[in-house]
C-alpha cells in the first residue's frame, strides 16, 4: 500500500474527525483490554511459576497437615488448654533416610530434609521482629538453591552438636539489624540466646502460603538445637489458655535424584504416610506436578483471555465496519466523480481498505498506549511489578490493522461495486 | 475520421417492474474541435448518453468508437485509463471535494493514471496552476469549495477536466446552476477549448444555449428525434 494511499485515507478520516475517533474507540478498548489482560495475566503466571519453582522441581514434599478433628476442636471455643499432636516423626525422617537416601536401601533421593517451625519471639537487643523460626539441617541451602549473602548457612557439626547458631534470611536480618552487620551477632529466641553465623540472599516467596513459604522473614536453627533447646512442645498461650502442639517435623523435602522419576518417589512416600499415618495429617506435594498444571491452567486462563480480547475487537470491527458503510453512502458522489477521472474499481477498493485500517492502525496504537497505561495503573494499585510481554506491542497494533482490513473490506467492496452512474446522481 | 462515433447505440436498464430503454438505437458522429449539444427534456437519456460516452456506462447493444477503437470489448482497467487520459468530465453540481483546496480538487485528476508523472509531482503542480490562472482562479488556489461561488467552482472543475489534457470534455448542464452571466462565462472557456482543438459534448436543457454550440443533437425517449447544425 502506497505512502500516498495512506496519507490520502488519513486526511479523508480527518474531515468527519469526531466520527473517525468514535469509530476507532471500539478498537481502542479492545487492544487496550487485551494489552492489559496480557500483562495482568503475565504478572499472575510469573507470580505463580516463581513460587512453584523455588519450591524446587525435582523436590517431592510431605507436609505435616492439622487432621480435621484438630480443626473441629479449634473452632470450639473452649476455655480449657489442650495438646495436639500430629505430623511426621523424627523417626519417619531416618527411615526415609534409610530407605531412600544415598546410603539407603533403594538409593532414590540425594536429600531428606526436615524443616520444623517453631513458636518462639525473635530479639535483638531490646529490638524484636516478627520474625519466623524454622529448624532444619545443613542440606536446605542446596536443595532449595538459597544462596548465602554473608557468613554461612548451618553446617552438620552445628546440627550434631546442638549448636546455638542461627541463620538470617534477608528481610529478617534488616528488621533485626537495620544498621549493623548480624553476622557474629546474638539473637535471643524465647530464653535462648543464639550466634548469627549467616545471612542469605533474597529468596522470594515458596509455594502459596504458610510460615515455610516466606524464607526471606525466616532464622534457620540447627535440626537437633530446636528439640535439645526448646523441647518437643510448641506451646502458644493466649487469654490464659494453652495451646501445645507437638509437631516434630512440620515438611520434609526429598531431592529426588535425576535419574528417578518424581511420581516413582511420591508413590513410596505416599505408602509410608498411609500405613504410619491414619488420621491423614500428611500431605504430599510434587511441585513439578504443581507447575505442570499451573501451565495447563495458564494455557486455559490465555484462551479465555483471548476469546475475551477477540470479542472485544469483533464489537470494534462491527464499529468499524458501520462507520464505513456510512462514509461509502455519504460519499456516493465522490466515489462517482473518482472513476469518472480514472479511479478503476480495484482503486476504490484500495482507497476504502486503506481508510479503515488506518483508523485501525491509530486505534491501535492508542490502545496499546491505553492498556500499557491501565497495566501500570492497576500494578501500582495491586503493588505489583507490571511485566509487559515485548511482543504484545506488536500483536496489539497488528490484530487491530487486520480488524480494519477484514472489516473494512465489505464497505470496500460495495462502494467499489457502485454504478458510476448511480453515484454521481444528485439525490 | 471523426472523434466519436455511436452506431445504434441501445442503453436498457432491466428493472422490477420492467425494462427502461433510457438509449435506443442511437447514431451520430462528433469531430474532432466540435462543440455539440445533446437536448432534451427531463428523462430524454441525454445524462445516459453522456455517461456512455465518458465510458461510466457500456452499451447494451450497438457500437461505440473513439478516436476509431471500440470502446465496448475493453477492461474495466482499460476503460478507466481511457477516461484518465482522454476524457475530461465537468458535471452540473460541480463535484468538489470539500475536504481539499481548490489547487487539490484540480490535481486529483492527475491521481489515477496521470500522463506526465505523478500527482502533485512540481510540474503538475505548475500546470494545475497556470490553469488555474487561465480560468481566473490564480487567487484562490488554497480556499475550499464552500468558499467559492457557483460559477468559481464550474472553473475549477473545468480547470480540473483539463489539467491532463483530454480530447473530450464532457459537459453535464455545465451552467445548469448558474446565473446568466457566470453561465455565459462557462460557455466562452468551453468555446475556447474548441478552438484549441478540443472536442466538447454538451448536455442541456437550455435551448438557448444549445443555439451557440456548432451542431445539436434533441433526444427524446431515447431516440435521436432531430440533429441540426446551429451555430455555424
Amino acid at each position: 500500500m502506497k505512502i500516498a494511499l495512506l496519507r490520502e485515507a488519513a486526511s479523508n478520516l480527518l474531515v468527519h474527525k469526531t466520527r473517525s475517533f468514535l469509530a476507532a474507540l471500539g478498537i481502542i478498548f479492545g487492544v487496550a483490554s487485551v494489552i492489559c489482560m496480557l500483562s495482568i495475566s503475565e504478572v499472575a503466571r510469573r507470580d505463580v511459576i516463581g513460587r512453584i519453582e523455588r519450591l524446587g522441581i525435582r523436590n517431592v514434599i510431605l507436609d505435616s497437615v492439622k487432621p480435621e478433628r484438630i480443626r473441629d476442636r479449634e473452632k470450639q471455643e473452649s476455655r480449657q488448654s489442650w495438646m495436639a499432636s500430629y505430623g511426621l516423626t523424627t523417626e519417619e525422617i531416618d527411615l526415609l533416610r534409610d530407605t531412600l537416601g544415598p546410603n539407603g536401601t533403594r538409593h532414590a533421593v540425594d536429600a531428606v530434609v526436615p524443616m520444623r517451625t517453631m513458636f518462639e519471639d525473635v530479639r535483638a537487643g531490646a529490638r524484636g521482629a516478627d520474625v519466623n523460626v524454622v529448624a532444619t539441617t545443613h542440606e536446605y541451602a542446596s536443595v532449595m538453591s538459597h544462596a548465602v549473602a554473608d557468613g554461612r548457612f548451618l553446617s552438620t557439626v552445628d546440627d550434631a552438636t546442638s549448636a546455638t547458631v542461627c541463620v538470617l534470611g534477608s528481610k529478617a536480618a534488616r528488621a533485626l539489624f537495620p544498621l549493623s552487620n548480624p553476622v557474629g551477632q546474638v539473637v535471643k529466641m524465647g530464653t535462648t540466646h543464639l550466634k548469627v553465623v549467616g545471612v542469605m540472599a533474597p529468596k522470594g516467596q515458596t509455594g502459596s502460603s504458610g510460615i515455610l513459604s516466606n524464607p526471606d522473614n525466616t532464622a534457620w536453627i540447627p535440626f537437633k538445637t530446636s528439640f535439645a533447646r526448646f523441647g518437643n512442645l510448641q506451646v502458644r498461650r493466649s487469654s490464659g489458655v494453652s495451646e501445645a502442639t507437638k509437631v516434630e517435623v512440620n515438611r520434609a523435602i526429598l531431592k529426588v535424584k535425576e535419574d528417578v522419576k518424581l511420581t516413582a518417589v511420591a508413590a513410596i512416600a505416599e505408602n509410608m504416610v498411609d500405613t504410619r499415618h491414619r488420621q491423614k495429617d500428611v500431605s504430599v506435594t510434587i511441585p513439578f506436578q504443581l507447575l505442570r498444571e499451573q501451565r495447563q491452567a495458564e494455557r486455559i486462563f490465555r484462551w479465555v483471555m483471548g476469546s475475551l480480547g477477540a470479542i472485544s475487537l469483533l464489537v470494534g470491527g462491527v464499529g468499524i465496519m458501520n462507520i464505513m458503510l456510512a462514509n461509502m453512502a455519504e460519499r456516493r458522489q465522490e466515489i462517482g466523480l473518482r472513476r469518472a477521472l480514472g479511479a478503476t474499481r480495484g482503486d476504490i477498493l484500495r482507497l476504502f481498505v486503506s481508510e479503515s485500517s488506518v483508523l485501525c492502525l491509530i486505534g491501535g496504537v492508542f490502545g496499546v498506549g491505553l492498556g500499557a497505561c491501565l497495566a501500570i495503573v492497576v500494578g501500582q494499585l495491586a503493588q505489583w511489578t507490571v511485566v509487559f510481554e515485548p511482543w504484545s506491542f506488536p500483536l496489539g497494533v497488528l490484530v487491530s490493522v487486520t480488524t480494519g482490513l477484514i472489516f473494512g473490506t465489505v464497505p470496500a467492496i460495495k462502494a467499489a461495486r457502485l454504478d458510476p452512474v448511480l453515484a454521481l446522481r444528485v439525490e | 475520421m471523426a472523434l466519436i462515433q455511436l452506431e445504434s447505440v441501445s442503453k436498457v436498464y432491466p428493472m422490477a417492474g420492467g425494462d427502461v430503454h433510457a438509449l435506443r438505437n442511437v447514431s451520430f458522429a462528433v469531430e474532432e474541435g466540435e462543440l455539440l449539444s445533446v437536448v432534451g427534456s427531463s428523462g430524454s437519456g441525454k445524462t445516459t448518453m453522456l455517461y456512455l460516452l465518458g465510458l461510466l456506462t457500456d452499451p447494451t447493444s450497438g457500437a461505440y468508437r473513439l478516436n476509431g477503437r471500440e470502446v465496448g470489448r475493453l477492461s474495466d482497467r482499460e476503460l478507466a485509463r481511457i477516461r484518465a487520459q482522454e476524457i475530461g468530465f465537468v458535471f452540473q453540481s460541480f463535484h468538489l471535494l470539500p475536504q481539499l483546496t481548490v489547487l487539490d480538487n484540480v490535481l486529483l485528476s492527475t491521481r489515477y493514471g496521470a500522463v506526465d508523472g505523478a500527482s502533485g509531482s512540481a510540474a503538475t503542480k505548475k500546470k494545475a496552476t497556470a490553469l488555474l490562472e487561465e480560468v481566473g482562479l490564480s487567487h484562490r488556489m488554497a480556499h475550499r469549495p464552500r468558499e467559492l461561488s457557483g460559477g468559481e467552482m464550474q472553473r475549477v472543475a473545468i480547470a480540473r477536466a483539463l489539467l491532463t489534457e483530454p480530447s473530450v470534455i464532457l459537459a453535464d448542464e455545465p451552467t445548469g446552476n448558474l446565473d446568466e452571466v457566470n453561465g455565459e462565462q462557462i460557455f466562452r472557456i468551453l468555446r475556447g477549448l474548441t478552438e484549441q482543438g478540443k472536442t466538447v459534448v454538451l448536455v442541456t436543457h437550455d435551448l438557448a444555449l444549445a443555439d451557440k454550440t456548432d451542431r445539436s443533437v434533441r433526444l427524446k425517449d431515447g431516440e435521436v428525434v432531430d440533429e441540426d447544425r446551429t451555430a455555424a
